[in-house]
């Protein structure tokens, strides 16, 4: 049980970080993403098919961050940028770290948990109790949102490059 | 729930929902992407997309363990108000806890430290009473 745990949280303490510091800020997510893993620690483990118990592990850190906005009023930090971005992509990470604050919780969640934390579609639908066409449907409509948003930053941003995977950011499933 | 988060989105047009699942690594069929890409503004909107997530890496811390080496100098910083904070609850309590025993009073007696208490101030005149000028004896003895 102690090692499964150990395991778990080696594999998906990153994509849970990345996921809650951008909806409680940076600093709050650290200890927020222990907590995830202390429950994940004290119940029962879900069946042991890697998307469910990644799926499981998000469904807990998404009612943390619920219950953290709820309980405290405090949502993400409107700019806050995790590293110092280069000066090509610093307007459109101000401008996106706004827009996603705009967005309805439920689809910054679906968007998060896919563009910042790399979950399936499967996992997402697990994680957020929806079927597979509202994942679809939500991740569809915050993208076209964004897009709306951040159309200027977007089509003026110099980024250098774009890729589809990253693989430093794998989250080990 | 009211607001966007109980309004059912519309469904994904067919070829941004195959572009979308691709750029997402689902499995897409290859005849349904080719036809996809083919639309002018289905391509822009991959691209967009593209560059939309680059904009969330910069935005996402990359780890856990390097954010909390980031934030550790704030944590120190906390760790030594609370100790600082604990030391100096313990020495009040400390110093509470010998005032109270050397005040606590002993078989009804009151010690009353007479070293410590200051001198009293000398008499700046002196009346003298005389018995049969100023007071006589009465039956009650005054």
């Amino acid at each position: 049980m102690v090692a499964d745990v150990d395991i778990l949280f080696t594999a998906h303490r990153d994509g849970v970080f990345r996921y809650l510091s951008r909806i409680v800020g940076q600093g709050d997510a650290s200890e927020l993403t222990q907590e995830v893993f202390l429950r994940v620690a004290r119940g029962p483990l879900p069946p042991a098919e890697p998307g469910a118990r990644r799926a499981w592990i998000f469904s807990i850190a998404r009612n943390l961050a619920l219950n953290h906005v709820r309980d405290d009023r405090r949502r993400g930090v409107a700019v806050e940028l995790a590293e110092r971005p280069a000066a090509a992509t610093q307007e459109l990470s101000a401008a996106l770290a706004e827009a996603l604050d705009r967005l309805a919780s439920l689809d910054r969640d679906v968007f998060l948990m896919r563009e910042a934390s790399g979950l399936s579609y499967d996992e997402i639908a697990a994680a957020c109790e929806l079927t597979l066409d509202a994942v679809r449907s939500r991740l569809h409509r915050a993208r076209l949102q964004l897009r709306a948003s951040l159309e200027r930053p977007i089509r003026s941003s110099s980024v250098p490059t774009v890729r589809l995977y990253d693989r430093t950011r794998s989250d080990g499933s | 729930m009211t607001g966007p988060e109980a309004t059912a989105p519309e469904p994904v047009a067919e070829p941004y929902a195959v572009v979308e699942a691709f750029l997402d690594g689902e499995a897409v069929d290859p005849h349904s992407l080719r036809h996809a890409l083919a639309e002018p503004a289905v391509r822009d909107h991959l691209v967009d997309l593209l560059v939309l997530r680059e904009g969330v890496r910069a935005i996402t811390p990359g780890s856990w363990s390097s954010s909390r080496a980031a934030t550790g100098g704030s944590r120190l910083r906390w760790l030594a108000a609370a100790a600082a904070v604990l030391v100096a609850l313990s020495a009040g309590y400390y110093t509470g806890q010998r005032t109270v025993v050397a005040s606590e009073p002993r078989g009804g007696e009151t010690i009353v430290a007479v070293e410590s208490m200051p001198a009293p101030p000398r008499p700046t005149q002196v009346i003298r009473l005389e018995r049969g000028v100023n007071w006589t004896d009465g039956p009650t003895g005054k």
